[in-house]
């Protein structure tokens, strides 16, 4: 083959140190009609079209999303996203109909969940990654499924164990609570009130612990044309920065939401006597109304801010080997700004805004997160050894659409 | 004719922005003059076309293509014959097959929802075995015992005296329990499979024995019509539905759905309860009882229903009364109101709620009585008074 002349005028000169951030290219109107079609075809196929329809959108997103003027590719089978639907229909079912049927069939559903999730997590992510390419070189996961494994059992068998027992102390106490001896449902009462504050405690102390290693098995597994990620979060970090901000606010927020309940509750109570019944139950509905509404808005607020948490985390902290670090410019209150539209844009067109609003959150997710890379030529090509020389295993044989907020 | 694009080599993330020549059989990929690399046309995979997105070709030696798109570029891969699916995207793209599109989408999205899930829920219920049926009564029944209900403090006798006189009246194929309601208060209902229930309470308060009977045929409706399983399988197909059509919608928008959803449930459950009544009152016809013995029992249910509603009322205003007194005078001056003031409140009340009540006709599971009682007796103009009395369950008042 000849050897090509290099004719780059799409890629500006590249200094060393500079951060590079992608253009995402999607419009509203355009995603409108592949959303509209893909619907369209997945009701007339009762379903099946479903992966076809999440493969377009999905190379519609990638191939939006432009770094140092070349595009990102998807390439996934629909097969493979078909198959995990069926699967996950079938759990969903049987969670369904089992939760109305019996208890056992929706824990066995429960139960299927619990022991398939890190096998579907790691099937997941080598497909999505597997079939994710940029500039013609390939992303790849590498992690395994017994890894995934002994993370999750480490940490939730013991919380599970826990549980366990103490489910069984409450039913016991439970038998007390019914005895007429008041000194014994007393203690039943208080015990099954400890009790809760000591799960409460524990998740506060198993949690972080999941998390941390749960996201450093993600991201230190993750290849880029053979070259390894890496991600820099360590379990006081993590907390510090991500779980004890995010644990704190949602606390605070019920507080201030019972608060807010008793204190309205007080004030209207003191309020006229005269008043009617149904008065009064219109002035329960504005106690309740009030601080209900803003108990949901803190929570969208939170929802939002939880998800900027993790990701501007995470996006200053990962390297690409050998020595390019990724950098997020994400800001808490502009992301708010876009996602408050986009709910109020969702509701007053009965959810049609919906591919407006996904454009729109994604230009910005897109955008603000970059790369320091120097040269993504000669990067690239050094990479081409690596990959060549520890090869890929199968990817498509399964995707269970699991989002890890990549 | 050439189109611009950028090119990869295997293996390597170089860009080269390159010309690419496309003829029936050959894709040349060209720098100026220079020919760089040629392919059968046949070897190279197109990706499929999406608007504003580059068009990706996979060449046989593993380099890639991305050819930007343009009008040009779509009309010679359509003429060319080179792709396997245009279908998405012309669906897309032509107006006309987009607006089609779009309006066949909003009509079955409706449809789907209107008619054939609940025709296939109910289709489903009539096939599903017995013992499925039995199993989900045995469940609902011991979670009922443990929360709702207490044994029935009914006399035996009167029980037996009153399954006997069901049975005189057709009902030999169900299963009629009694419950000391509590919470549930004077109700009777049907489970999925051959049970239904009474509550202790409703057999004290009806007093006429035919009322008793139109219930029981109402509770008899909804078994033969498979009500409360189609509901299961109802919830579970729109659980799949709407997992399958909306599964990335974003949280806020699926608490609007969910709300729909909840208006929708019970639009269906409304209309059980008119497939029930309409049953109740067939049965009761064919066992030449009047028809007004369902509404007259109906009438007495929601009667009973409004006093205990206006008992709650005043006991609650004399609450507040008693109160008030130790503390203003202002509330000295209000004992002096009459009953009849306070019942004027109470309709002021009632007018209060107009919202709410336009909110409860699409939240709530049954159609108004008005409603119910109208549609029966427009039916049946000629129908006579139900007649008759409290006969059976007297019994246990004589003990």
């Amino acid at each position: 083959m000849t050897e090509v002349q290099t004719v780059d005028t799409t890629t500006p000169t590249i200094q060393t140190g500079e951060f590079k951030f992608p253009t995402f290219h999607g419009k509203g109107g355009e995603f409108f009609k592949i959303w509209i079609v893909n619907v369209l075809l997945t009701m007339l196929t009762m379903g099946i079209y479903s992966a076809w329809a999440k493969v377009r959108t999905l190379k519609y997103m990638y191939g939006a999303t432009e770094l140092e003027g070349a595009r990102f590719g998807f390439h996934g089978d629909p097969v493979a996203i078909l198959k995990g639907r069926i699967l996950a229909s079938i759990i969903g079912f049987l969670y369904i109909a089992g939760s109305s049927l019996s208890v056992f069939v929706s824990l066995l559903g429960v139960a299927l969940i619990y022991f398939l999730f890190p096998f579907l997590m790691v099937k997941s992510l080598k497909f999505r990654l597997g079939n994710t390419s940029y500039r013609n070189l390939r992303f790849a996961y590498r992690g395994t499924v017994e890894g995934a494994y002994k993370i999750w059992f480490k940490y939730t068998v013991p919380f599970l164990a826990f549980m366990v027992c103490n489910v069984f102390i409450v039913r016991y106490l439970e038998g007390l609570k019914t005895n007429p001896d008041q000194t014994a449902a007393l203690i039943g009462s208080g015990v099954f009130f400890a009790m809760l504050i000591m799960v409460f405690i524990y998740s506060l102390y198993i949690l972080p612990k999941l998390y941390n290693e749960g996201i450093n098995y993600i991201y230190n597994s993750a290849y880029y044309a053979g070259n390894k990620f890496h991600i820099n979060s360590s379990l006081s970090d993590f907390k510090s920065k991500v779980f004890w901000p995010l644990t704190i606010k949602y606390i605070l927020m019920i507080v201030a939401f019972v608060v807010s309940i008793m204190v309205l509750g007080f004030l209207s109570k003191s309020g006229s006597p005269e008043a009617t019944e149904g008065a009064k139950e219109l002035a329960m509905l504005k106690v309740m109304g009030v601080p209900l509404f803003l108990f949901y808005v803190g929570l969208f607020c939170f929802a939002i801010y939880s998800a900027y948490l993790v990701k501007d985390y995470i996006w200053n902290r990962i390297t690409l080997a050998p020595n390019h670090p990724t950098k997020s410019k994400l800001n808490y209150l502009e992301y708010l700004k876009i996602s408050f539209v986009n709910v109020i844009g969702m509701i007053f067109t009965f959810g049609f805004f919906f591919p407006w609003a996904k454009m729109r959150s994604k230009k910005y997710l897109v955008e603000q997160r970059g790369i320091q890379i120097d040269d993504l030529d000669k990067f690239a090509s050094d990479a081409e050894e690596n990959i060549s020389a520890l090869g890929e295993e199968a990817v498509d044989a399964f995707d269970f659409d699991i989002e890890i907020g990549l | 004719m050439s189109f611009k694009a950028t090119y990869f080599l295997a293996g390597q993330s170089k860009i080269h922005t390159v010309e690419v020549e496309l003829t029936d059989s050959t894709l040349t990929i060209k720098d100026g003059t220079e020919v760089l690399n040629s392919f059968d046309i046949k070897d190279c995979k197109f990706s499929s076309i999406i608007a504003g997105i580059p068009i990706e070709v996979a060449l046989p030696d593993r380099g890639r293509l991305e050819i930007q798109s343009s009008e040009a570029i779509l009309k010679k891969i359509h003429d060319l014959n080179i792709l396997k699916h245009y279908s998405p995207y012309y669906l897309e793209n032509k107006l006309r097959y987009f607006v089609v599109g779009l309006a066949l989408t909003i009509v079955i999205f409706f449809a789907s929802f209107k008619y054939v899930i609940p025709s296939m829920s109910r289709q489903v219920a009539a096939i599903v075995p017995d013992r499925v049926s039995q199993f989900v009564d045995e469940r609902i029944e011991s979670q009922l015992d443990d929360f709702i209900f207490d044994e029935s403090k009914i006399d035996k006798e009167v029980k037996q005296k009153l399954l006997k006189y069901f049975k005189e009246f057709g009902l030999d194929d169900i299963k009629v329990n009694f419950r000391k309601g509590n919470s549930a208060q004077a109700n009777a209902f049907a489970l999925a499979g051959k049970s239904i229930f009474f509550t202790d309470e409703i057999i004290e308060l009806m007093n006429n024995d035919k009322y008793l009977l139109a219930i029981a045929y109402h509770e008899a409706g909804h078994l033969k019509r498979h009500h409360v399983l189609s509901t299961i399988i109802k919830d579970s197909f729109i659980f799949l539905l709407t997992l399958v059509y909306l599964g990335d919608l974003p949280a806020a928008a699926d608490n609007l759905m969910q709300f729909g959803l909840l208006v929708y449930s019970h639009d269906h459950s409304r209309e059980f309860e008119k497939e029930a009544d309409d049953y109740a009152i067939k049965e009761l016809v064919k066992h030449n009882i009047s028809p007004k013995c369902f509404t007259e029992g109906m009438n007495k249910l929601h009667e009973h229903y409004e006093a205990k509603s206006k008992e709650r009322f005043k006991k609650k205003k004399e609450e507040d009364k008693g109160e008030s007194k130790k503390s203003s005078k202002v509330a000295a001056e209000a004992d002096k109101k009459s009953e009849e003031s306070l019942m004027e409140k109470f309709n002021m009340d009632e007018k209060l709620r107009s919202v709410e009540k336009i909110l409860t006709k699409y939240l709530s599971t049954h159609p108004s009585l008005k409603e119910r009682t109208t549609d029966i007796l427009a039916n049946y103009p000629d129908a006579k008074a139900c007649g008759g009395s409290k006969i059976i369950t007297e019994v246990k008042e004589n003990k």
